[in-house]
């Protein structure tokens, strides 16, 4: 009876030392704490902690679209940031994007749009009537840049677009004031005056085709 | 015990209720004033590219059993798609030409320019927004506006280096050539008179056979 009752404590006692007890089992609690790790793990830790991700990036090749000849000689350069934010209402839900996109605008002389004779030399004085300062690459942004620093809801790729279209929009406002263009000018001039003295020019006249 | 495990489940709700949520910290917005550089870069060249950047994801928990590390991959997809338009340039930096990269002969009718090498430059990209796709299994999370962002860097990176086996360099050289050589010759230069070399060619001493060709045909 003795030995009997001794072998029951001895049970007892391990079961005690097991961290999940028949007692516990039982309890509605722990099965309410499961589900909560659970959800714990599924919204959570799905993506981090333990786990180990293994990237691979396909390198698919990069396709040539188009080749252009191009004769664009670009005398300013700005690098530009425009911050870009948006708001979608829908019936049941909104969504919100703030972007900050960079681009560069190139201002310059495009030589294929310069009249048939823009370089007349006489004896030692050139004349040089340039085409007029432009924006070469009217693309400017690098969307492959572009920062979100904030996103809810999902957003569309309409409006991802003309999120785009209004910075470069913002972008081309900034590049075409007045001063860069006169900058890019005044640069044009001392580029053909540099170059056209090296070649023996004593007098150079630069201007600009209005 | 049962005031135990409440205790254990309130902590949990606690946390839920918090969140654990990494992007808690948000920088300022910061926009930088526009950057402008006094330049004189002759472009002569731009390509066009598309390229679909593709991006997969495997996931498995690491662990050890009995000393031994184990990792168990977990299933389930997690799929990114983005294609990218992108327009390189290359171009000719003339900041880096002095008086000594021209020269003319004494009699003032041959005429040598020394240009340095060509670079280039990815002008500007875009995303296809309307075809970028995720396909993502039930158990596995979106890609991260981050994780986007990183992987567009990569697929950047990858665009200029694959430019490197393509012919946009030569090509940029003999263009470089048809843009100078009407103005050498309105200069007064007759197109025989005129030589135009690249700075690596002196370097290698290497006058590339095929740029030399492709000169003449454009005097011809």
């Amino acid at each position: 009876m003795a030995l009997t009752n001794k072998s029951t404590t001895k049970k007892r006692q391990s079961r005690n030392k097991n961290f999940v007890t028949d007692e516990m089992v039982r309890s509605p609690w722990f099965w309410v704490g499961l589900v909560i790790l659970g959800l714990i793990y599924f919204f959570f830790l799905r993506d981090s902690g333990n786990e180990k991700k293994k990237a691979t990036i396909d390198e698919t090749p990069t396709c040539i679209t188009s080749i252009k000849e191009i004769a664009e000689w670009e005398f300013l350069t700005l690098q530009i940031e425009e911050f870009v934010d948006t708001t979608v209402n829908k019936k049941l839900s909104s969504a919100q994007a703030v972007k900050i996109y960079k681009g560069t605008a190139r201002l310059g002389i495009n030589t294929k749009k310069a009249n048939k004779n823009w370089i007349v030399c006489e004896g030692e004085k050139a004349t040089i009537t340039l085409p007029e300062i432009e924006l070469l690459d009217k693309s400017i942004i690098d969307d492959t840049q572009t920062r979100t620093f904030y996103e809810t809801g999902t957003i569309s790729a309409t409006v991802k677009e003309k999120m785009l279209q209004s910075a470069k929009k913002k972008m081309k406002a900034t590049a075409l004031q007045k001063e860069n263009i006169a900058i890019a000018e005044e640069n044009a001039k001392t580029e053909f005056k540099n170059i056209f003295t090296a070649l023996g020019y004593k007098t150079v006249q630069i201007s600009f085709k209005k | 015990m049962k005031r135990t495990l409440l205790i254990i489940t309130t902590i949990l709700l606690g946390v839920l209720l918090t969140g654990c949520s990494k992007n808690a910290q948000k920088s300022p917005i910061e926009v930088a004033m526009p950057m402008i550089n006094n330049c004189s870069k002759l472009h002569t060249a731009q390509y066009n590219v598309h390229k679909i950047l593709t991006y997969e994801d495997m996931t498995a928990i690491e662990g050890s059993l009995f000393f031994e590390k184990i990792s168990i991959p977990i299933p389930g997809e997690r799929k990114l798609v983005i294609p990218i338009d992108a327009t390189i340039q290359a171009y000719i930096d003339f900041s880096q030409i002095t008086k000594e990269n021209i020269n003319v002969d004494s009699e003032g009718k041959k005429v040598t320019i020394t240009l340095p090498n060509p670079q280039i430059v990815l002008s500007s990209a875009k995303i296809d927004y309307k075809n970028e796709k995720q396909y993502l299994s039930w158990n596995r999370s979106k890609f991260s506006n981050e994780e986007k962002e990183n992987f567009l860097r990569q697929g950047r990176a990858s665009i200029l280096a694959s430019m490197a086996n393509s012919d946009i360099i030569d090509r940029s050289r003999v263009n470089a050539f048809k843009t100078l050589q009407p103005i050498l010759v309105a200069a007064g230069f007759s197109p025989e008179n005129i030589t135009v070399t690249f700075s690596d060619e002196i370097e290698k001493n290497k006058h590339s056979e095929g740029i030399i060709k492709q000169l003449s045909i454009i005097e011809d």
